[in-house]
């Protein structure tokens, strides 16, 4: 006999689940690239029926996609050349977030690198041209990397979230380039005395293109090169250890005697640097002038890129491709195919979602934990 | 024998003047009769600067200027790279005659100009460099409008200040700024001005941020370049717009706008492509700024529609009286590109 007094458990016992998510030991690599290819094809049809619901024909529109993404050889450029920001900003997520530092600064970082390398541009010009592009370079990474080093500095020594700080100084720093190039020192002096936008950069500077192309430039180099040191950082050296190490359990790596608040300061200032290298890379390599409207969203593209590529160089730079590819792609739809222009980022987050779905798809299983009676 | 002379002259000259006629009817015949236009939007059909461009495009193709069938396409916003990658579509698809993109693209045609010379490219506003050839440079200046619509502001406050949202401080946004500052300093020397950028070229959300801040600073009437007038409707206080009229956004707050006409310089473009296609002119676009006001039909304001009551008929004479003499000449508007800040 039960009293009532007694807890209300103990009258109806939680059921014990019959299922149970649980991490894949060693997924194979098989396995891994099916589930991807089941979410691209997911994807898609989703987004087929998102184009059949506005109309569009969804034949002429995947056309139109494949053909301005890698339809022909300057294609494949231009979509190199579009990835090739995407990838540096989803390598930046990569650092952070396998550290679990929720930077959501990568957006005012590219701002910070292209400002710091055009602020290069300004004092190192006169030098030999390989010096001069490496120094502009070297300039960018500095400022990016000086931005997350204060988001970084922040959260060590004031416990400031870095969700907050990296958003806030996102808006800092596009106020900071407005005041500079809309009527401050930078602003460009010529006909029509007030732009948003610097003067056109002096040639010498000019990231070199590629392979006699008018789109692909020495950026894409720069953003594969990136790739296998983040690699390299992360899975073969100590300090990628202790960064992987933070992201599973930042306490028992404190324990240890891993100084926590620099190694959050290092992983931000590099997360800063390979972000600021995708600002240099797009005003040095495409747009040839500093001007706001060319950087706005890469940094939270980026994010995205990072994410999709499962956190880890390699499909960061695969996701990066496709990405472009969509971007270069999405120009053709619009124009070709007339999709309406809200389609193409509404195909990026199904494509989102499918790639999510896919990464958990691989990495975790339902176990049963009972047998049916 | 006289008669048979007569007869023979006459009919000779029948002849002649009707293989001239049938000539110059050939010649006719002979003319363009379609002009097809791309058009690369910056900020979106349903912003004031793209929505008025197709406004004006709507009306000139209802005037049929020199008998043409015009048609258009237009894109979505696109910047940079994007651009000048539609501009070439458009040029090798080659089924446009004029490229029109409609803000700062002078980068993207300097690269495609050469390649294309049968092709009319136009680039809008500030920003952009003066190539010339085939490029011509549509600069737009709505300062007088901004002027007279200070001139009402300056008479309608009572807090004597005046908020100004704007966009980008820029060369063609400054001006606006400055001149409506100065129409209000002109009948009311104890205004206070107030100025905010959203630093975006269309961020309804931004804007609304701004507005709000400048209300509480003590605004009561607010010239808005950034198009959101719900904070004037929670404050309920008066706005002007820019641009296009807005006031079928914001009925109960919207007085008047400064508005921009481009139809006199779409039809400076038709005439230019019509001179090359009919004449054999070569393109010669201009390398400075060309912009007309007021007295060109460029600019203009909105009428007050159902806020007519708000205004007193002493200052809507006084409107009226400065439209005159801004168009007469008497009244010249300085053009002031520095930067505005608040006081």
């Amino acid at each position: 006999m039960t009293s009532i007094n007694e807890p209300a458990e103990n009258l109806f016992p939680e059921p014990v689940p019959k299922w149970r998510i649980e991490r894949r030991v060693n997924p194979k690599r098989s396995w891994t690239f099916a589930m991807y290819a089941l979410a691209t094809l997911f994807g898609l049809f989703l987004s087929a029926l998102l184009l059949l619901t506005s109309g569009a024909d969804v034949f002429k529109a995947y056309s139109a996609l494949l053909k301005g993404a890698f339809g022909s050889e300057k294609a494949l450029y231009a979509t190199m050349a579009k990835a090739t920001p995407l990838i540096l900003t989803g390598l930046a997520t990569v650092v952070a977030f396998r550290a679990q530092v929720w930077s959501i600064g990568q957006e005012g970082q590219v701002y910070a690198g292209a400002m710091g390398a055009y602020l290069g541009c300004l004092v190192f010009i006169g030098l030999p041209a390989w010096l001069y592009v490496c120094l502009i370079i070297l300039s960018g990474m500095i400022g990016g990397a000086l931005l997350g080093t204060t988001a970084a500095i922040l959260k060590d020594r004031f416990d400031v979230n870095e969700i907050i700080s990296t958003v806030m100084m996102n808006y800092l720093i596009v106020f900071l380039l407005s005041y500079l190039i809309g009527g401050g020192p930078w602003t460009e002096v010529s006909t029509t005395v007030v732009y948003q936008q610097t003067g056109p950069i002096p040639a010498a500077s000019e990231l070199p293109y590629l392979l006699g192309s008018t789109k692909l430039h020495l950026g894409f180099i720069l953003a594969l090169t990136a790739a296998l040191v983040c690699y390299v950082l992360l899975e073969k050296t100590p300090l990628g250890y202790e960064i992987r190490a933070m992201g599973f359990n930042p306490i028992a790596l404190a324990y240890r005697g891993t100084n926590i608040g620099r190694t959050i300061i290092i992983v931000m200032a590099v997360s800063g640097a390979i972000a600021g290298l995708a600002g240099v890379s797009e005003i040095f390599g495409t747009a040839h002038r500093l001007r706001a409207d060319t950087l706005y969203g890469l940094g939270y593209t980026g994010i995205i890129i990072g994410m999709i590529g499962g956190l880890r160089p390699l499909g960061t730079v695969v996701a990066g491709i496709v990405f472009g590819g969509l971007a270069s792609g999405g120009l053709y739809m619009k124009l070709l195919a007339q999709v309406p222009d809200a389609l193409v980022p509404a195909m990026q987050g199904i494509l989102l979602l499918a790639f999510l779905c896919a990464g958990v798809a691989a990495r975790y299983k339902l176990v049963r934990t009972e047998k049916d009676v | 024998m006289k008669k048979r002379k007569f007869l023979s002259i006459a009919g000779a000259s029948a002849i002649a003047l009707s293989s001239v006629f049938v000539s110059a009817q050939t010649a006719a015949a002979d003319d363009p009769t379609d002009l097809n236009i791309a058009i690369i939007l910056s900020a979106g059909i349903e912003s004031p600067w793209d929505g008025t461009l197709i406004d004006s495009l709507e009306r000139v193709k209802a005037e049929k200027p020199h008998g043409l069938d015009m048609n258009w396409q237009y894109t979505d916003p696109l910047w940079g790279d994007d651009a000048g990658e539609a501009m070439r579509l458009f040029a090798e698809s080659g089924e446009f005659d004029v490229i029109w993109a409609h803000s700062t693209y002078s980068d993207q045609v300097k690269k495609l100009k050469d390649e294309f010379p049968d092709i009319l490219f136009v680039v809008v506003g500030s920003g952009n460099e003066g190539l010339g050839g085939n490029q011509y440079w549509v600069y737009k200046r709505i300062h007088e409008a901004s002027y007279v619509l200070g001139v009402m502001a300056g008479k309608l406050t009572e807090s004597n200040t005046l908020g100004v949202v704007g966009t980008f401080p820029a060369d063609d946004v400054n001006d606006e700024i400055n001149s409506f500052f100065a129409g209000a300093r002109s009948v009311n020397e104890n205004i206070v001005q107030k100025v905010a950028f959203i630093e975006s070229w269309y961020d309804p959300g931004k804007a609304a941020e701004m507005t709000s801040a400048q209300i509480s600073t003590g605004a009561d009437i607010i010239f808005s370049l950034a198009a959101n007038f719900k904070p004037c409707e929670e404050a309920e206080i008066l706005c002007f717009a820019n641009f296009g009229d807005q006031h079928s956004y914001s009925p109960e707050t919207i007085v008047s706008s400064a508005l921009a006409f481009w139809d006199p310089d779409v039809n400076w473009i038709i005439d230019e492509w019509w001179d090359k296609q009919v004449n054999g002119e070569p393109y010669d676009g201009n390398t400075d700024i060309i912009w007309r006001g007021m007295a060109d039909g460029g600019a203009g304001i909105a009428p007050y529609q159902a806020l007519a009551d708000k205004v007193p008929d002493d200052v809507k004479a006084l409107v009226d009286a400065t439209i005159a003499e801004i168009k007469s000449g008497s009244l010249v508007v300085d053009v002031n590109v520095k930067n505005p800040v608040s006081n």
